[in-house]
């Protein structure tokens, strides 16, 4: 297995509030590679903020027409599984669960959740982990995703009582198009992306 | 070609294996920003034992930062009659050698296999996450698949890592340390 570094983003304005949005690539997904890595690495949320936000991911296609029309917004329709585990760094609260909240179905099309549950804007909080797209530039088939992501929770974490977690989540899916799928967006669902890195690689 | 063959270490009765940056053309640095470790048949010497990790931020010389992780296993037996998805634990604080595998048999022809993943061990301003599926055949001959992650709750470096069984020595088997770029 080769894997292609393909291109990264950053974002490092730690600690002044002036952090992006959004970490994305709208160029370099194609039928290059069958199968994309995004690697993130200590995504850390905007210190400007209160809320513990969740880490998250979208899509987006271009038409079947010939030539093709890139769609307008991340908004494609998933279908998706969420579990993970966690444990208070203090003792006292672990376990494995599904993630009732970290899925989504048919036509909800939102940002999907790939490390969630309050992440941490303090203390050196971040996240990193992997997600991997599959065959996205197929327009046979529905694209399947995987990611693991390894994080820091807070607060009201898994809603068993304060302190910080050690926060291990699992998702997986299809996103629901035969559209070829050409971008892909990351964001946190309150505030900004204060720092880190996202490399994207082709696997071949 | 983004994935980077640092170092073998091969087993042989050993009590432990050792990544230090520095030391024996070892790089674990701001080299990379993802490292991966590669473990290929590390077969316990004693039986239905578990593979451990520990951290140091001062090149070998003390073990031992507060790491806090999960573990949880998927496991089925070969008599087709057992099988869980389970949480097993994890550490809190410790400042123990970590588990990040699962119960290993010690037959002739058992062992455990699988990666685990350090993110930005350089860093000087975040924890140290890292991500480990370990798939081991036990000592009830079990297929067992042990998910393991956590933080190593340190800004500072964190420069070399240990791995050993809770008991006994490491018989055989590689670990192999990648960088990806």
């Amino acid at each position: 297995m080769g894997l292609t570094f393909i291109a990264s983003r950053t974002a490092d304005e730690p600690g002044t509030g002036s952090g992006e949005a959004t970490l994305g690539f709208t160029s370099g997904i194609d039928d290059t590679y069958n199968e994309y890595q995004f690697y993130f690495v200590n995504i850390h949320p905007d210190t400007q903020v209160t809320t513990h936000p969740n880490f998250q991911f979208q899509v987006n296609a271009i038409t079947s027409a010939d030539p093709p029309v890139q769609l307008e917004g991340f908004d494609e329709n998933m279908t998706t599984t969420g579990f993970y585990a966690y444990n208070r760094n203090t003792s006292g609260a672990s376990d494995l669960t599904y993630g009732a909240t970290e899925d989504q179905a048919g036509t909800d099309a939102i940002y999907q959740n790939i490390l969630a549950y309050d992440i941490t804007n303090v203390d050196r909080g971040s996240v990193s982990g992997v997600l991997t797209l599959y065959d996205p530039s197929s327009i046979t088939y529905i694209k399947h995703f995987t990611s693991v992501g390894q994080g820091i929770a807070y607060g009201n974490a898994p809603g068993v009582g304060s302190g910080s977690y050690a926060l291990n989540m699992w998702n997986a899916g299809y996103i629901n198009t035969t559209n070829a799928i050409t971008q892909i967006s990351f964001k946190f669902d309150d505030g900004d992306i204060d720092a880190g890195t996202i490399y994207m690689y082709g696997v071949s | 070609m983004a994935k980077t063959l640092i170092k073998t270490l091969t087993a042989d009765v050993d009590s432990e294996l050792e990544f230090i940056d520095g030391a024996d053309d070892v790089v674990m640095d701001n080299t990379y920003d993802v490292y991966e470790f590669h473990f290929v048949n590390i077969h316990p010497s004693d039986d239905s034992k578990k593979l451990r990790m520990i951290a140091s931020s001062d090149g070998g010389s003390s073990y031992g930062i507060e790491t806090t992780s999960t573990v949880f296993d998927a496991y089925h037996n070969e008599a087709d009659d057992a099988t869980s998805l389970d949480y097993r634990g994890g550490a809190a604080q410790s400042t123990s050698e970590i588990i990040i595998g699962g119960s290993t048999g010690y037959d002739d022809d058992q062992a455990c296999s699988g990666v685990m993943t350090l993110y930005a061990p350089s860093s000087d301003t975040y924890v140290k996450h890292f991500t480990a599926q370990i798939h081991q055949s036990s000592g009830s001959d079990f297929a067992n698949n042990t998910f393991a992650a956590g933080y190593i709750n340190t800004a500072s470096a964190v420069d070399a890592l240990r791995f050993s069984f809770d008991v006994g020595d490491i018989d055989a088997g590689e670990i192999k340390l990648f960088g990806v770029s």
